[in-house]
């Protein structure tokens, strides 16, 4: 099947790859208890990957976009590491050594931005679950934060505290969205500078709003394995496959 | 965390400096009033930011400017924060500088300064709340061999900052004087190209940082944004040890051959 190569948004014409040209992020990482993750993302058809036997993983990135294709926003991501589309079922040991070997892809839950247009955007392009919110980015200083409100309730708050340097490798993973029945899949490629990480770092405080409550039902806040942040991320969308 | 401006006035805002405050504050929700010279460029600055307007103006036009803020207000409404960004630097020995380069220099720096900043000013001083960030240069107090008019208009800046904070203190509005070293800008670009050793081997520092740092400023009501490594030692030698700074100076040059 061949993949569409440009799109129209608000009248406007969208050529794929979609490119970030500039972005700045951060991101904690939490283990949790692999169950209640896979009980939460089972809509989308895809199992979530063990890094630890019984042990999925949780992701809340936030991110602020300055030139983009889609215009500059921010975002929030609730992601979770699954295993592709068709792999075969596996042991506990196989399941680690795909997260390993870095076969797995990224399953995004929750998108929430601030503006108009990237929310039409990844909707109807990726099929990406963006809804509007209040999203507020502090990245200045060693400690970057965010702060999520929707329909005027707190969601949540998240602090990442910068760690120490870390070679900046660019990357490719599988972004998987789920929307209207159908499964997509992403390839997201990105090549990040002045990237920091760490061992925890990270808080997390969580309001009463429905998204608050499912990472609740995930045992969170809790500590975090791992954050990381990235003063300048170059990204490109490619189209997506449905599946 | 500080909040984000409702409404915000961006001079400069087609490139460097003025672009990304633009995009970082219509990035966090703010309704930003893009304003630039160069109207091809300021389109493809606002271009898929559904919260920002651009709107063509030359700040060394007083009346232009003085009509731009009326504009501004009544389609976005009171401005909480300027952030005047316009600037050029046209780099040279001053002995062979034209003259109207000198006046072009002045014009847009110093007189686009005071026309941006006067024109919002009344306004945010009735409503005894706002936010006035004007950019100057470290070569606003470091007098700068081969950039004598840019450090010349920038001086006129600093101390046109540093009156208006003094005389408008306990108004309720803050006052915000960038200073920032060398920056990564398209501005430094085109120095580099006209005049190699204007700047020496000198790297900019990233316009990221030096606007984390204008926010860092505003939050503690501070008037003098000295940011990047080092910048604020370079700033107290020049106070304390002019001697000192010269010296440097004559050697850095020296080395430059």
């Amino acid at each position: 099947m061949s993949r569409r190569s440009r799109y129209t948004i608000q009248g406007q014409e969208i050529t794929i790859p979609v490119e970030v040209r500039d972005a700045s992020a951060a991101m904690a990482s939490f283990l949790v208890p692999a169950p209640a993750a896979q009980d939460l993302i089972g809509y989308s058809g895809l199992d979530v990957a063990e890094p630890l036997p019984g042990r999925a993983v949780c992701s809340l990135a936030f991110m602020r976009y300055l030139d983009s294709d889609l215009g500059p926003y921010h975002e929030l991501a609730v992601a979770f590491l699954v295993r592709h589309r068709g792999m075969e079922p596996a042991s506990a040991v196989t399941k680690s050594a795909e997260i390993a070997r870095g076969f797995i892809g990224a399953f995004i839950h929750q998108l929430p931005v601030n503006q108009e247009f990237t929310l039409e955007a990844g909707r109807g392009i990726w099929g990406f679950p963006k809804f509007l919110a209040d999203i507020d980015i502090d990245l200045a200083g060693p400690v970057a934060r965010s702060e999520l409100r929707h329909d005027g309730e707190h969601v949540l708050s998240l602090s990442v505290r910068r760690g120490v340097t870390m070679p900046a490798r660019g990357s490719s993973v599988d972004a998987y969205s789920h929307a209207d029945g159908v499964l997509r899949r992403t390839a997201w490629s990105m090549q990040p500078t002045g990237v920091r990480g760490r061992p925890a770092g990270a808080e997390l405080t969580l309001g009463d709003h429905p998204i608050a409550k499912e990472l609740r039902g995930l045992g969170l806040p809790r500590r975090a394995i791992f954050t990381s942040t990235m003063d300048h991320v170059r990204m490109q969308f490619q189209a997506p496959d449905e599946l | 965390m500080t909040a984000t401006p409702a409404v915000v006035l961006v001079t400069g805002a087609a490139s460097g400096m003025g672009q990304l405050a633009a995009r970082r504050l219509a990035a966090a929700g703010a309704s930003v009033a893009a304003v630039d010279v160069d109207g091809d460029r300021l389109a493809a600055t606002a271009e898929r930011a559904p919260t920002m307007r651009a709107w063509e103006c030359d700040v060394t036009d007083s009346g232009a400017v003085e009509r731009l803020v009326k504009e501004v207000e009544s389609a976005l409404g009171p401005i909480d924060r300027l952030v005047h960004a316009a600037g050029i630097c046209l780099p040279g020995l001053l002995a062979e500088q034209r003259l109207e380069e000198v006046d072009r220099t002045i014009a847009v720096n110093y007189l686009g300064t005071a026309h941006a900043v006067l024109s919002v000013l009344p306004g945010m001083l009735d409503r005894r709340h706002g936010e006035v960030v004007a950019f100057a240069s470290l070569a606003g107090w470091l007098p700068s061999p081969r950039l004598g008019a840019y450090s010349a208009s920038k001086h006129a800046v600093v101390a046109f900052m540093e009156v208006l904070a003094y005389e408008n203190r306990g108004s309720g509005v803050r006052f915000a004087c960038v200073c920032p070293p060398v920056v990564d800008t398209p501005m430094v670009a085109g120095i580099r190209a006209r005049d190699e050793a204007a700047l020496g081997g000198q790297r900019g520092i990233d316009a990221g940082v030096v606007l984390d740092a204008v926010e860092r400023s505003l939050d503690a009501d501070e008037l003098l944004v000295l940011p990047g490594r080092g910048t604020k030692s370079v700033w107290r030698a020049r106070r304390f040890a002019p001697g000192l700074i010269w010296r440097q100076i004559e050697r850095a040059t020296s080395r430059r051959g």
